[in-house]
């Protein structure tokens, strides 16, 4: 049996002319959260969609659980849950019944999971799906995805539109369950701070194109900020690969992606003073999606 | 339970105000009859009112469903919620697709119920007779439900996929055109019909399941959705379009040797082909038609037998028959001929209406249609009009004869008669491009204008009355005595053969109507003329018994009109049939062979000096 919850092998959409996704691949091992970072438009919900099976890529393969998706969803969704970007509930649909209609579905559902979440998120079951706010949608919708056990959870930009407190609670259901179950979680999300501190690996998709696929640690420990007196060629001296570089008052500011002590030993050797700067993921994805340039 | 019965539940929960709606809707016939105007009709204002109501919200429900059902779920981006459960896209639809009908059922049925056990009789006077009306609502309703949903997601989708199912309902139109066709031409309406109702079935099948595949290959994705509904659909209609069309290919591709039942020969005054009509083995009741050569035995199918007409030309060089131009839009016949020599069948361009008729040259170059008031003389090679002239009775039986490549005889009787038959006889000039009225009689009787023409033209025997008439002035010449004959014709030479109903006898009459013989014909209780053979020898069709208990026993006879003596009689053979298509019997050349037909529908040629018979031997 595999040990990745995910794949994806050079998975490429297009629609009509446009290249939304352009040959990703990626894998997520079992019990991991995965953090997808892209722009708007960078093709995270296309690539979600075919995560799902409900894309069928013009080329490549995602397998969830170690099997075809798009052959295998209707099986393949009795263990996977899903958070979709517009929560997407018939809107006629009491809450009550929406756990009804789960409970003839799944096999593992957990009415009682069901009920407690909807109580910890104060939302009455009685209410109608389409009545509620876009942050009680999206905590409706978790709570019905984490009811069914799943092994795996999507969650394409949950927090999208909610605010700090139920942005917080709907994480710590998440991280409930990771802790409690092992649950691996592919997360499509624009908050990066809350992510940095639960995701075990990072991907960033640009114009359609995976640029970036790493652990975070190892991410994180590879990116820093470095301001030197200096001119910016004494980087590449330096043996430093950086994103962007840009003058510093006389000196130099640039985000290294190389970063090691090493390097730093080699950069103090040719500048007088060197900075070196930590960088949150926010950071990070700013220099590689270059929001941030010279 | 399983995910079809789970989501038709959850549909049909959805749609509890729907069925509130219609619980009320079914309270107001009941109210509306008693307003004081539906004093003393009461009955009749439930049942009208409250059938136009169930069939308004049943059929008006299906549409709406058919149209919402997917395909709004598609539009409104709430698809993805059903794919995100273990379920597959056949419960998906399904599921929706049955709470949707059972929906558009159960509020008929809540409305139209309570009216009909009011009065059941007033009901069925007023709507659907005897039929179960929740049984044809349910079938009307799943119906238009489905086909509201193909239509909804084809058009919703803006896709260019669209041109292509346009493309696709017209070659398949087109297709259905080319298969029942030829079978309608051919008689074999029961097999169209079969054909066609199969194909109304498979197209509600391919309607039914075809959204699975929809839903399948295209989920959440409109335009691919529509794509996978339009390849299911078509793939499933052109299939059983291929299906029924190669089914319809062998029914008509049998061979002259697979007939089993012969419905006709046909036999031209020389040469040794002969046409041969009938249903094959194991081809239904198809009716296939056969050029076949005698001595050879080879055959060449023709594509319509000669309901419209047909025949050989004089000189037996040309068959030629008469075409629907159309299938649905039968206003027009077409001429089409064939060489017996060999070769195509050729569409000549010369067309008539239905109530047209046409008549060959004895060497098969040109022709007469007689149309409406109309007589037009074409060029059969060329399809050039080469005269034409005016002034018909439309109403009138024609008989048309060539006397000579550029004289055209054309001689009418208008079926109307009441109690004097009126004769016409007209002549159409084809080098002068005239036409002129030569004479008229007017005999006193009007037991039908069938018309019979001597071979030269110069003699007219109106059947019916029994009346010799000149063949140009139409004047008379003799009336023949007797009862009304069973069969009658002026023969070849201008001899009159007629042949009583009764203990059938053989009286001929001289061309001037003085009697020549009386001949008793043996072993026959009934007898048509059949042909005549040069040097003076008349073949008559007899017949004892009826079809079913103890069968019908033909037989043919050869008398020798100069003698007045039967010559010889074959037993247990069919002659050939006469040729009224032109107003005369057969005129067959000495030596040739009779094609005649047995008992057992098997095909022999007959020399009618010898009376010998030879099976004929069919290769195709």
């Amino acid at each position: 049996m595999s040990d990745l919850a995910l794949t994806a092998e050079d998975v490429t959409v297009r629609y009509g002319k446009r290249m939304a996704v352009d040959g990703v691949s990626l894998s997520v091992p079992i019990g991991s959260v995965y953090a997808l970072l892209g722009r708007n438009g960078a093709g995270k919900s296309s690539l979600i969609r075919v995560l799902l099976g409900l894309l069928r890529p013009d080329q490549g393969q995602a397998t969830l659980l170690g099997e075809d998706v798009w052959r295998n969803r209707a099986r393949l969704m009795e263990r996977t849950g899903v958070v979709a970007e517009e929560a997407d509930a018939p809107p006629e649909m009491r809450l009550r019944d929406l756990g009804w209609m789960s409970s003839r579905l799944y096999a593992r559902w957990q009415q009682g999971a069901f009920d407690e979440r909807l109580t910890r998120f104060d939302i009455d079951s009685a209410a109608r799906f389409g009545e509620l706010s876009k942050g009680q949608k999206k905590q409706v919708a978790l709570a019905l995805a984490l009811a069914a056990t799943p092994e795996l959870i999507l969650l394409d930009d949950p927090t999208l539109g909610l605010d700090v407190v139920a942005r917080k609670s709907l994480f710590e259901e998440v991280i409930a369950d990771m802790a409690d179950r092992g649950l691996t979680v592919f997360i499509a999300t624009h908050d990066l701070g809350a992510i940095e501190s639960i995701a075990d690996r990072v991907g960033i998709l640009k114009n359609g194109r995976l640029v970036l696929d790493e652990e975070l640690e190892t991410l994180k420990n590879r990116f820093r900020r470095i301001r030197f007196a200096g001119p910016a060629d004494t980087l590449a001296e330096a043996n430093l690969t950086v994103t962007w570089s840009r003058p510093w008052g006389s000196g130099t500011e640039a985000v290294a992606t190389n970063y090691d002590d090493l390097a730093l030993d080699r950069l103090r050797q040719r500048a007088r003073t060197a900075e070196v700067v930590p960088m949150s993921l926010e950071e990070i994805f700013m220099a590689v999606v270059g929001e941030e340039r010279s | 339970m399983n995910g079809t019965l789970v989501i038709a539940a959850r549909e049909l929960r959805a749609n509890t105000r729907i069925f509130i709606i219609s619980a009320v809707l079914a309270v107001w016939p009941f109210l509306a009859s008693l307003l004081p105007t539906a004093r003393g009709h009461r009955a009749e204002v439930i049942v009208v009112l409250g059938g136009f109501l169930s069939v308004a919200v049943g059929l008006g429900l299906a549409v709406a469903l058919g149209i919402s059902t997917i395909g709004r779920e598609l539009s409104e981006r709430r698809l993805s919620f059903y794919f995100s459960k273990p379920v597959s896209p056949a419960a998906i639809w399904f599921g929706k697709a049955g709470a949707a009908i059972v929906t558009s059922v159960l509020s008929f049925a809540l409305i139209a119920l309570p009216t009909y056990f009011t009065s059941p009789q007033t009901w069925r006077l007023h709507w659907l007779g005897d039929a179960q009306p929740v049984v044809v609502a349910a079938l009307v309703i799943a119906a238009l439900f489905f086909l509201s949903h193909f239509l909804s997601s084809i058009l919703r989708s803006r896709s260019a996929y669209l041109a292509f199912d346009v493309i696709a309902l017209l070659l398949l139109l087109a297709g259905l055109y080319a298969v029942v066709r030829p079978l309608a031409l051919g008689g074999a309406g029961d097999t169209a019909k079969i054909i066609l109702v199969s194909m109304g079935a498979i197209v509600a099948g391919a309607l039914v399941v075809g959204p699975v595949w929809q839903l399948a290959n295209g989920r959440t994705d409109a335009k691919r959705g529509h794509a996978a509904l339009s390849r299911a659909v078509w793939s499933i209609l052109g299939g059983a379009l291929l299906l029924a069309g190669g089914y319809v290919a062998w029914l008509i591709s049998g061979y002259a040797s697979d007939l089993k039942d012969v419905h006709f020969v046909e036999q031209p005054g020389h040469g040794t082909a002969f046409l041969v009509s009938g249903t094959g083995a194991g081809r239904g009741e198809y009716v296939s038609t056969f050029l076949i050569d005698q001595r050879k035995g080879d055959s060449r199918r023709l594509s319509v037998p000669k309901w419209w007409g047909g025949n050989f030309s004089e000189d037996g060089t040309v068959y030629w028959w008469l075409q629907p131009l159309g299938l649905f839009n039968f206003t027009g016949l077409e001429l089409y001929t064939i060489p017996v020599a060999g070769g195509s069948s050729v569409a000549s361009g010369i067309t008539m209406t239905p109530n047209g008729s046409a008549t060959l040259s004895s060497d098969g170059s040109r022709v007469v249609v007689v149309d409406g008031a109309l007589a037009s003389v074409f060029d059969l090679a060329t399809g050039k009009l080469l005269a034409s002239g005016g002034g018909l009775d439309f109403r009138a039986n024609h008989v048309v004869i060539f006397l000579g490549p550029d004289l055209v005889r054309i001689v009418e009787a208008p079926r109307d008669a009441r109690d004097i038959t009126v004769v016409r006889v007209y002549e159409l000039d084809v080098r002068r491009r005239t036409m002129s009225k030569t004479g008229e009689g007017q005999y006193p009787g009007s037991r039908g204008t069938s018309l019979s023409l001597s071979g030269d033209g110069s003699r007219i025997l109106v059947r019916g009355i029994s009346t010799i008439a000149d063949g140009r002035t139409a004047g008379l010449v003799a009336r023949l005595n007797g009862e009304v004959p069973a069969s009658s014709a002026v023969l070849y030479d201008g001899t009159v053969a007629t042949i009583t109903p009764n203990r059938p006898r053989l009286q001929l009459y001289s061309r001037d109507g003085l009697p020549l013989h009386d001949i008793p014909l043996p072993d026959a209780e009934r007898a048509f003329l059949s042909g005549e053979i040069e040097e003076g020898k008349l073949i008559v069709a007899g017949s004892r018994g009826l079809p079913g208990k103890g069968g019908m026993h033909w037989s043919l006879l050869i008398i020798d009109v100069r003698r007045g003596v039967v010559e010889r009689v074959v037993p247990d053979v069919l002659a050939p049939l006469p040729r009224w298509q032109y107003g005369r019997l057969a005129h067959y050349t000495a030596d040739q062979k009779l094609v005649v037909v047995d008992l057992h529908e098997t095909l022999y040629t007959l020399d009618p000096r010898t009376g010998a018979l030879q099976k004929v031997k069919l290769t195709g």
